[in-house]
């Protein structure tokens, strides 16, 4: 990993609109980048077609995109889906799938690990190492939104934060992430 | 999607909560009770002794005030925790702070076996007397058991 590039996804609209300016490109260039990344969830600057190839290579020297990666997918007798999902500095959180033949709910984490110490919870029993960047929070209902469609043959229709973490105790983070998820 | 379909499940944190109706947001808020008695809900979440439920009824009532939306209880009975009379009658009055529905949750014990699920008989109290007394009230069966996929049951054998 690039330890020296900025995570892409951590700039705001404007932030990349300025950049581009910045480039002596055009500001709406920020906004196609911008679309990629959070409409069209893409993975690599190459998927970015209507980007020309020489920006999309500044793009690739100047920035990383930071995906979570599905771990390991665990499937329940009653079509539960668990995932565990390995982020870019090799922490791990949990989303779950639950279906229901109405609905297909993402259970979502908001941290790693969790501020409070519930005495019933495993959860609590674990270190809170940090709170998730609202990409990390946004890519996995796009994790759980792909298996819905895979296994279901449906969208994800509903979202709790009842994951990891206490989402109120990374509030900043869980409000971008629903902005982005709410966009239309 | 719509905020509408979103519910942040929070364990109560009243300053977070008054900043979210300030911040109107749209979506959905529930609250992880589990008590309505301060001793017993600071024995199980120990925050509470630092927010009280005096201060996390006041929290929703502002929310209420400013979102008109009712909040969601998530709660568990546990045997020989919060599974008396005593108890539903102090969750009966809390509900009546703000509109209000109560989802009970079947617990997922962890590893070490301290909290038990309920005798069948303490749910269905909960239910009759809820119900007595108009609140909505769902009982929740838990789902993906077999893969620690349920509710506080994350990160159990990581
Ligand atoms: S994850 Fe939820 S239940 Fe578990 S310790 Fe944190 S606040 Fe308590």
């Amino acid at each position: 990993m690039e330890i020296n590039k900025k995570d892409i996804r951590a700039l705001t609209k404007e932030q990349l609109r300025d950049f581009f300016v910045k480039e002596g490109d055009e500001a709406f260039r920020g906004n196609q980048v911008y679309e990629w990344l959070w409409s069209k969830s893409a993975h690599a600057f190459e998927d970015m077609t209507n980007i020309s190839k020489e920006t999309r290579q500044m793009l690739e020297d100047n920035f990383v995109i930071n995906h979570i990666k599905v771990d390991t997918m665990q499937r329940s007798s009653d079509g539960t889906v668990k995932n565990a999902v390995r982020l870019h500095d090799g922490l791990i959180v949990e989303s779950v799938l639950i279906p229901t033949p109405t609905r297909t709910t993402a259970c979502v984490s908001s941290q790693v690990g969790c501020s409070l110490d519930c005495s019933f919870c495993a959860t609590s029993r674990l270190k809170r190492m940090r709170n998730l960047n609202p990409d990390e929070i946004y890519d996995q209902v796009v994790a759980i939104d792909n298996e819905s469609r895979l296994y279901f043959n449906r969208p994800l229709s509903n979202i709790v934060f009842m994951g990891m973490g206490e989402p109120l105790m990374n509030y900043n983070n869980v409000i971008k992430a629903i902005d982005k998820i709410t966009s239309p | 999607m719509s905020p509408k379909r979103i519910v942040v499940s929070t364990s109560g944190v009243p300053k977070m909560i008054k900043k979210m109706a300030d911040d109107e947001v749209k979506f959905n808020l529930a609250v992880s009770l589990h008590s309505a008695i301060d001793e017993v809900r600071t024995s199980i979440m120990p925050f509470n002794e630092t927010f009280p439920l005096k201060d996390l009824q006041e929290a929703l009532e502002y929310w209420y005030e400013k979102t008109k939306k009712a909040i969601t209880y998530e709660y568990i009975v546990w045997k020989g925790i919060n599974d008396s009379i005593k108890d539903i009658e102090a969750l009966v009055t809390f509900c009546k702070y703000v509109p209000c529905k109560v989802n009970i949750i079947e617990y997922n014990p962890i590893d070490d076996g301290a909290f038990q699920q309920a005798s069948s008989q303490a749910i269905e109290d909960y239910i009759r007397i809820l119900e007595r007394n108009n609140i909505v009230v769902n009982v929740r069966r838990s789902r993906g058991k077999d893969i620690d996929a349920a509710c506080g049951q994350l990160a159990n054998k990581s």
